[in-house]
């Protein structure tokens, strides 16, 4: 039973194997040539321009996790949508039950401010 | 055209459920509508959807139906709890408005969270799946995680919030694990397949290291020792009407899970899954019992009560008989009543005297100044206790007898130790409530309102009746446990 994982076992080595690999090779090949801008934080490529440790306006956080809840509801959209053709409307009430659902939610958010940005 | 008749879609098994969640939502546009200061009348539409939930769980008694590819069924065991859970619900929401007022806290949230977390407590009594039970599990712990910090201003009800949050997510993660591993173990996410694999081919080493961190998972939402770390501190910070829905509902609502996990699913491998269970319920009875006699706050008292209640609850499960299921049934039911009586009483004194009322110096000379909240705490006390003739009697009786029968005299000796010991903690309460107050002169007596009133003494009257009419509730009990997958 337990011997049906061993393939898995053997992966599990071998990707932790490469990762090592990965990580210590390059200091044997191609040697190491320290510069100042290899010791810059990365931002998408764009050079820096003050610390990152600073205040953030909360509102941020709370547009990532309104907009969590709606890309949740996009994946779930995308299959049903492959797939209606055979549902009929049976697939068409149920999902309207779903977006009702999350309707309201946004109704919600939307009356309580949630989308007012810094007033 | 894909034929959707094969996925078993019965919407009549879900109806309560579906009811309470169509309650939610109607509240939380209802809040948005009408002005604040009518906010009343939301807590009127969540007991009449409450209500209407009640009504929809009926055709479920007797029924054998098992809906949604045997992810959730509709049977006597449901209904059994459903009845419990919604009552409570519904009592909840009554005491609630005058309380939520007297913190500031009248926000439509409240009740829209309180639904929420029934309708996932409900799934819980109906799920058959690992999945639905999984869902279950955090549709009500989210919903509590958020009303632990109900009193957003206060420092305890944060620190309540916070200390549930991650020990509760905690025990999340070993729930899914252990899901994973029975799955990895069986090839199946439903109790009836699990049922049916493990009764073919007995167990094995992946199986029991994924019942036991089931175990750990269910036995936190129990608040059952030695997972029951959080119970003090979330139950003293949480708003007194919560503590009183959670302590009752969520204790309710596992032990659905885990008598139909342990009775109908895992029947054959009883042998294995006994110790831990076994260890867990006594070592409940040992913590709850000794550790409530140094408590000095009512809410905490009450905590450690019913971590060792959970200890008697699960008793009944080590059988692994029906009889012994009946006997949790009756007690998770009394232990209903009872247990939201006591929580209600605090709160009602809460709601006088303001936080501070949560201390049991506080409740000094009670019966004098507050005659009708002292009578029906002494009720419920004795009834915790265990002293005839309350309810709380007979649970203990009911649960004791399969333990006799099947001869498992540890768990027994344990449980009447520390039900002895109990007494000391469970009387004290009632002899500081008689205690004479220090000043001079007759107190002036301070009114209940007529709500509260009329629930309390509606749980002490039922207290007693069920102490002495015990054999209609356990039969409906005995009815609910005769389970089948």
């Amino acid at each position: 039973m337990l011997s049906d994982y061993f393939p898995l076992l053997i992966f599990l080595g071998a990707v932790v194997l490469f990762g090592l690999l990965a990580l210590f090779l390059p200091a044997f090949l191609a040697g190491s040539r320290q510069s100042a801008a290899k010791d810059l934080p990365y931002e998408c490529g764009i050079v820096p321009r003050s610390t990152a440790r600073r205040r953030f306006s909360v509102s941020f956080y709370l547009t990532a996790m309104l907009f969590i809840i709606f890309d949740v509801e996009a994946i779930f959209i995308y299959p049903w949508a492959v797939i209606l053709h055979g549902l009929r409307w049976f697939g068409i009430a149920e999902m309207g039950i779903f977006v009702a659902i999350l309707l309201v939610a946004l109704a919600y958010i939307w009356k309580k401010g949630a989308l007012e940005w810094g007033s | 055209m894909i034929d959707t008749s094969r996925l078993g879609i019965d919407y009549g098994v879900l109806l309560p459920e579906l009811v309470v969640t169509a309650t939610a939502l109607l509240v939380l546009v209802l809040d948005l509508l009408i002005p604040p200061g009518r906010r009343r009348w939301l807590a009127a539409v969540s007991a009449l959807g409450l209500l209407l939930a009640l009504l929809a769980t009926v055709p479920l008694w007797g029924a054998d139906r098992s809906a949604f590819s045997g992810t959730v069924i509709g049977d006597s065991f449901a209904a059994f709890f459903d009845v419990i859970l919604l009552s409570t619900g519904l009592l909840t929401v009554l005491i609630s408005p005058r309380f939520l007022r007297s913190l500031g806290l009248e926000y439509g949230e409240y009740y829209v969270l309180t639904l929420a977390a029934m309708a996932g407590m409900m799934l819980l009594a109906a799920a058959t799946s690992l999945m639905t039970i999984f869902l279950g599990i955090e549709l009500l712990s989210i919903a509590l995680y958020v009303l632990a910090g109900f009193a957003r201003r206060n420092l305890r009800s944060q620190e309540s919030a916070l200390k549930y949050l991650l020990l509760g997510g905690f025990a999340s993660g070993f729930l899914l694990y252990g899901m994973a591993l029975i799955y990895g173990a069986t090839g199946a996410t439903t109790l009836h397949g699990i049922a049916q694999f493990v009764g073919a081919s007995g167990s094995s080493v992946l199986l029991l290291v994924g019942i036991g961190f089931l175990v750990v998972g269910l036995a936190f939402k129990a608040s059952a020792a030695p997972f029951h770390m959080w119970t003090p501190d979330v139950y003293q910070g949480a708003p007194t009407v919560v503590t009183t829905f959670m302590s009752v509902a969520t204790k309710a609502a596992a032990f659905a899970v885990i008598g139909r996990v342990f009775v109908a699913a895992f029947p054959t491998i009883r042998a294995d899954w006994y110790f831990p269970l076994a260890f867990v319920a006594i070592v409940s009875l040992g913590i709850g019992n000794f550790v409530a006699i140094t408590q000095s706050n009512l809410k905490r008292l009450l905590a450690y009560s019913g971590i060792a209640q959970a200890g008697y609850i699960l008793l009944g499960i080590l059988p692994g008989s029906s009889e012994g299921l009946a006997a949790s049934l009756f007690y998770v039911a009394a232990y209903a009543v009872m247990n939201f009586g006591a929580f209600a009483v605090v709160t009602a004194v809460e709601t006088r005297v303001g936080e501070g009322g949560t201390e049991i110096p506080a409740w000094t000379g009670l019966f004098y100044r507050q005659p009708l909240l002292a009578t029906t705490m002494t009720v419920f006390m004795l009834s915790l206790a265990g002293i005839p003739p309350t309810v709380g009697f007979f649970a203990k009786l009911f649960v004791f007898r399969p333990l006799v029968e099947a001869q498992l005299w540890a768990p027994l000796a344990v449980a009447i130790v520390t039900t002895v010991i109990s007494f000391y903690y469970y009387l004290r309460v009632v002899v500081v409530m008689l205690t004479a107050p220090e000043e001079a002169g007759r107190p002036a007596r301070e009114p209940v309102s007529r709500v509260m009133g009329a629930i309390l003494v509606f749980c002490s009257i039922a207290t007693i009746v069920l102490g002495v009419f015990p054999t209609v509730v356990f039969d409906w009990a005995r009815t609910a446990a005769a389970l089948h997958l």
